[in-house]
């Protein structure tokens, strides 16, 4: 059961205010939010407005099945695609023979790397991964041919028909001599290296710590899996229907790769089954599209779970050294660390993931000096590329970790000195950026302290409740309880320069029985985050109307930019909030002249415009009997610079803050976990619906504590070793928490609403909380995620105190 | 390369007798038995295995009987959930049947499946060895009764021949308590790292009889009954406490267990006795 308790819904700019324990799944609603910018605003509310925990369009038909992932795309006449790829994590391809393949029947097209009539490699910022495989393949699962045929099981025999003769190559799988190893790529094999100089580089503390930490290769493990339909259009262009998080990033790509002029690929929104940077990247989008125009039919693909695992970038696997230097009082006087990031056979977003991972690697705290040096590289593991996190996972893990060593050798409460160094506004991050919004740090790791830790083991609780559930095997006499801490810091938005804008169109009109409805239209993938309920939400309390009706998501209109970086509540909520403003602006003028008064400050209600003044008023419906009023526009949030040569610079738009405390139970004997609780303060800015940021805070706890305890792809020689959910384990409801959240909601100076993206955070700090809760259990050292049950069973004793040598007087 | 079953070309048969069946079973070399489908299906779809004729053993006549001493092959874990008697006789079995998979597929899932599927892991084979059970077999010429412990060669291998069928488990009434362990690093809905099944029979204050059976630690599900022969006789008490410290002891060096993705040798070496021991404490009235 999940116990949530929602922060205050006032506007007052401190946040911790006693929390409120509800029921489950009960969320107060915060009080419905004014839009700013405009002086003339709804004064009475629409019901369903902004600060409502209003209901998800696409709620009822997701429980009850209706709702049609983009597996569910079906055209009468379409054929099935299918790609054959790589058993090998580094082979010459010496020879292909397709002749036994097209030979069979019912099998329409079979296409290989000379088929791609446009630019061959494709990727996000760097185009270095082919779209189909020509001389050389780089890891188990790269695309080397792919098929269509009349049906999906003719498809799969054909491209076991295939034969391909291979060179195995040597292997890098160590990310470690990627640097130092012949290049397996022609771009060479470092991704990025970026060194980090902020403050006296030289200083020393009183008190230093260190220690090396590993981070293993987590899936997104979205439950949907990659799927799409490519249809051939009368223009010699192609319509695909695809789950993705953007649109038009996948449309340019599709489009240079068919030699195509970007707007004969139209690309619409198939439903989608959870994403979590998994769907950034291309995976089939070519593919299908390929297949599609070279048999002028429908094409459909569909990916197995198998070839999920395979066919999608994972979390980037970190191992990171770190030093920290602190004066006897605990206040942080440099951090020193090294990140090794291992970003597979092609670029990715490896490039940004890594900026994350140095920008962020000291954590939520003010330091005065940090020497950072990050690297990440090539090697012919599985690409990695964005998750939930972004790089921050990572680096967080290991932050929290020695904070915790420090608290230790300083004889200090782990808490009190994470409120000593906490960020404050005005601070300086380590990039030497000044925090200009809010930074709530000290409350949100108030706010999780304060919730109630869940009450003591009884004698007659059942044996399910214990470490290791249905097995039975852990008896409450040998069970340890701990609790942990841990603080994050997450850039939200695009970083370093790049306006990640996004559009939205609002029209408004009327509809035949009369009543005024608005229809929007944003390119911004809803992957499960809730735009869609945000949204209408938004237009509902900008517009004074009930009925707020979505335009598929489509590059019929502009880029909405990516879901992901817990930024489309601000970008493309922001697009939806301007062109709403220039639609009710649109509303008033037309009001002033039905009224005669052309220079009174007219205010929209629901349904109605009125005139304070007289009580004169007019209906929004007979306002729009002179026509639709339509407006689209775009939002760019403030620009933001590049990282200089010494890692500095206003790389970041906004900035989120999260604190998690968990609570275990753990079989020291077994090696066996249970996380009872999580307690969290989430600094979200403003809760415009509380209901989802709730949905939003679980759900990224139970991928962070999936990591803590059980996530990862085994990668052995570069073949993935368990890409299936029978070996690929994530956590089920009865491995879920409890989960007891207050929102931090202090208004972000530039949001619009001042709402702050709340999706990655719950992630990043939960996991290593629950660790630092299980080596508070066992006394064991535990500087690897995710926690194997040997590693407590067997590991070395030693986080806390940290080990010998590692303490030293300055 | 993942496959899957060419449905053009596999033969579908439900026969409604054992008889039948094993006739349908020896049309191919390529037949395979279906029940539950749980394991069958996911390893004809990894292509591990390619059955040209399946003989659905759903309708065979009396084949998912349920009685004081007999378990059809083709008896759920749901119906043994649902019985008094399994619960009363059999408590390792019933244990093991309610973390076997999730609810859904515990309506589909068979003892006879389990069993026949063989694996190491096998969650009602534990159990069903230390309630001292026997397979019963039929066959092209005759009905066999092998001890269970004899049942299984190796990893997915039993001694059944071509066109033999499991028909049954047949259990003597058994005294004294069991009960079932396992190690899963999920907290539902996972396959057992390793696993162990413990009964003793207390008579007159000491073990009368003894049974301990491991999972998931060798190719096969195995008795250990060097650790069963230093519990017999021994008194409840202190005595009992050190004897189930050296069966515990001796399971684990029963194991000879594989390093996977799930956990290494050495930490199930390292589990087999700490479950052997919980499972034996459980016995104990
Ligand atoms: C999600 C999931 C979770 C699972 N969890 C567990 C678990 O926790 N523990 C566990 O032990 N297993 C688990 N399993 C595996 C499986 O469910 C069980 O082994 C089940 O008991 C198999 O029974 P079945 O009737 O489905 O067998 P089937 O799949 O129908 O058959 C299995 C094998 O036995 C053969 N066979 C079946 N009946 C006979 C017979 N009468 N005579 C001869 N051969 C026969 C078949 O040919 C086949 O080779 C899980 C499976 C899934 C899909």
């Amino acid at each position: 059961m999940t116990t949530t308790t929602c922060g205050p819904s006032s506007t007052a700019a401190t946040g911790s205010a006693p929390a409120v324990t509800g029921s489950a799944p009960a969320v107060t609603g915060s009080a419905p939010v004014a839009p700013p910018g405009t002086r003339e605003r709804t004064q009475r509310r629409v019901r369903d407005g902004l600060g409502t925990s209003a209901d998800r369009p696409d709620g009822t038909p997701k429980v009850t099945g209706a709702f049609a992932f983009s597996s569910d795309l079906h055209d009468q006449r379409m054929l099935w695609g299918r790609t054959l790829r790589s058993p090998h994590a580094h082979a010459r391809i010496v020879s292909i023979d397709t002749s036994a393949a097209a030979a069979m029947p019912g099998v329409v097209a079979v296409l290989l790397a000379e088929d791609v009539p446009g630019k061959a490699t494709f990727g996000l910022e760097h185009t270095d991964q082919p779209v189909l495989a020509r001389d050389v393949v780089r890891y188990e699962g790269e695309a080397v041919a792919i098929v269509a045929a009349e049906h999906p099981e003719t498809a799969l025999r054909a491209i076991r028909a295939i034969e391909v003769t291979y060179e195995p190559l040597p292997l890098l799988t160590d990310p470690a001599e990627a640097a130092t190893t012949d290049p397996i790529h022609p771009d060479g094999n470092v991704f990025r290296t970026l060194p980090l100089r902020h403050g006296d580089v030289d200083a020393t503390g009183d008190v230093v710590v260190e220690g090396t930490y590993e981070v293993g290769m987590q899936d997104q493990a979205f439950l949907g899996p990659e799927s799409a339909l490519a249809l051939p259009s009368d223009d010699g262009g192609v319509e695909l229907f695809i789950s993705t998080q953007w649109l038009h990033v996948d449309r340019d790509q599709v489009a240079a790769c068919l030699a195509l002029p970007a707007d004969q690929v139209h690309l619409t929104l198939g439903g989608v089954g959870g994403a979590f940077g998994a769907r950034e990247d291309v995976s089939l989008q070519v593919h299908v599209c390929l297949l599609a125009l070279a048999t002028g039919r429908p094409v459909k693909m569909l990916y197995s779970r198998a070839e999920s695992f395979l066919g999608h970038v994972h979390r980037h696997p970190a191992r990171m050294r770190y030093r920290h230097h602190a004066r006897r009082d605990g206040t942080l006087v440099k951090v020193e660390a090294e990140i090794l990031l291992d970003g597979g056979a092609y670029a990715s977003s490896s490039t940004a993931v890594l900026a994350n991972a140095v920008c962020f690697a000291a954590g939520p705290y003010r330091v005065e000096a940090a020497r950072i040096d990050g690297q990440v590289v090539r090697t012919n593991n599985p690409p990695c590329g964005a998750m939930r996190g972004f790089g921050v996972v990572q680096v967080c893990f290991a932050h929290e970790a020695q904070m915790d060593r420090l608290a230790a050798a300083l004889d200090m409460d782990p808490v009190e000195l994470r409120l000593h160094n906490a960020l404050k506004p005005g601070d300086a991050i380590i990039t030497g950026q000044r925090l200009t919004g809010t930074a709530p740090v000290r409350e949100v790791i108030e706010a999780a302290m304060a919730h109630p830790l869940p009450p003591d083991p009884r004698e007659d609780e059942p044996a399910i409740a214990l470490p290791g559930g249905a097995g039975l095997t852990a008896r409450r006499e040998d069970v340890r309880r701990g609790t942990g801490i841990a603080v994050s810091i997450k850039n939200l938005m695009y970083s370093e320069g790049f306006d990640d804008y996004s559009t939205a169109r609002v029209r408004l009109e009327t509809s035949p029985d009369g009543e005024p409805f608005a229809t929007v239209h944003s390119a911004c993938a809803e992957v499960g985050q809730g735009f869609v309920t945000l949204a209408q939400q938004i237009t509902r309390t900008a517009l004074g109307i009930e009925r707020v009706v979505l335009h598929a998501a489509d590059t019929g209109v502009g880029s909405a930019g990516s879901t992901s970086a817990s930024r489309q509540t601000w970008m493309s909520g922001g697009a939806v909030q301007l062109a709403c403003d220039t639609v009710h602006h649109g509303l008033l003028e037309r009001a002033r002249g039905v009224l005669g008064v052309p220079d009174e400050p007219l205010v929209l209600e629901p349904g109605r415009v009125v005139d304070p003044a007289t009580g004169a008023e007019v209906a929004i419906a007979q306002l729009l009997r002179a026509g639709p009023l339509e407006a689209t526009e775009e939002h760019h949030h403030a620009p933001t610079s590049t990282l200089d040569a010494d890692g500095q610079g206003d790389a970041h738009v906004s900035f989120a803050f999260a604190a998690h405390r968990a609570t275990v139970d753990v079989d020291p004997d077994l090696g066996l976990v249970r996380v009872l609780q999580i307690a969290t303060g989430q600094d979200v800015g403003r809760a415009l619906n509380p209901r989802a940021v709730i949905g939003q805070i679980e759900g990224g706890i139970a991928q962070g504590v999936g990591l803590a305890v059980m996530e990862e792809i085994l990668v052995e020689d570069g073949l993935v070793r368990n890409p299936s959910f029978t070996d690929y384990l994530i956590p089920t409801a009865l491995d879920m928490p409890s989960v007891a959240a207050t929102l931090i909601e202090q208004p972000e100076p530039g949001a619009p609403f001042g709402a702050k993206g709340v999706g990655e955070p719950p992630t990043i700090s939960s996991t290593p909380a629950v660790v630092a809760a299980i080596r508070d259990a066992t006394g064991k050292a535990l500087t690897r995620v995710p926690v194997r049950a040997q590693d407590i069973a067997f590991g070395e004793a030693g986080a806390i105190p940290p080990t010998a040598g590692s303490t030293s007087a300055g | 390369m993942s496959s899957v079953m060419d449905p053009t070309k596999v033969t579908y048969l439900r026969p409604t007798s054992v008889a039948e069946a094993v006739d349908a079973l020896r049309t191919s070399d390529g037949a395979r038995p279906i029940a539950g489908g749980t394991d069958l299906m996911v390893q004809v779809r990894l292509g591990r295995r390619r059955p040209d004729t399946v003989v659905d053993l759903s309708a065979v006549d009396g084949l998912a009987e349920l009685s004081e001493e007999r378990i059809g092959a083709g008896v759920t874990m749901r119906r043994l959930l649902a019985s008094e008697h399994a619960a009363a006789a059999w408590p390792a079995l019933v244990e093991a049947a309610r973390l076997l998979g999730g609810r859904q597929i515990q309506a589909m899932a068979t003892v006879g499946g389990n069993l026949c599927n063989a694996s190491p892991a096998a969650e009602s084979a534990t159990p069903l060895l230390v309630h001292d059970a026997t397979a019963r077999i039929a066959g092209p010429d005759c009905v066999r009764a092998v001890p269970l412990e004899e049942f299984w060669s190796g990893p997915g291998q039993t001694v059944l021949g071509p066109g033999e069928l499991l028909i049954a488990v047949t259990l003597p009434a058994t005294a004294g308590r069991s009960a079932y362990r396992r190690i899963e690093l999920r907290r539902s809905v996972d396959i057992a790292v390793v696993s162990a099944a413990a009964r003793l029979e207390i008579v007159d204050g000491a073990v009368a009889q003894a049974r301990v059976a491991i999972g998931a630690a060798a190719p096969t599900p195995r008795r250990v009954v060097a650790a069963e022969q230093v519990l017999e006789g021994v008194a409840v008490g202190p005595d009992l406490e050190r004897a189930i410290n050296q069966a515990a002891v001796l399971a684990g060096d029963a194991c000879v267990p594989i390093d996977d993705t799930r956990a290494t040798a050495r930490y199930r070496t390292a589990m087999i006795p700490v479950l052997v021991s919980r499972a034996l404490a459980a016995c104990v009235p």
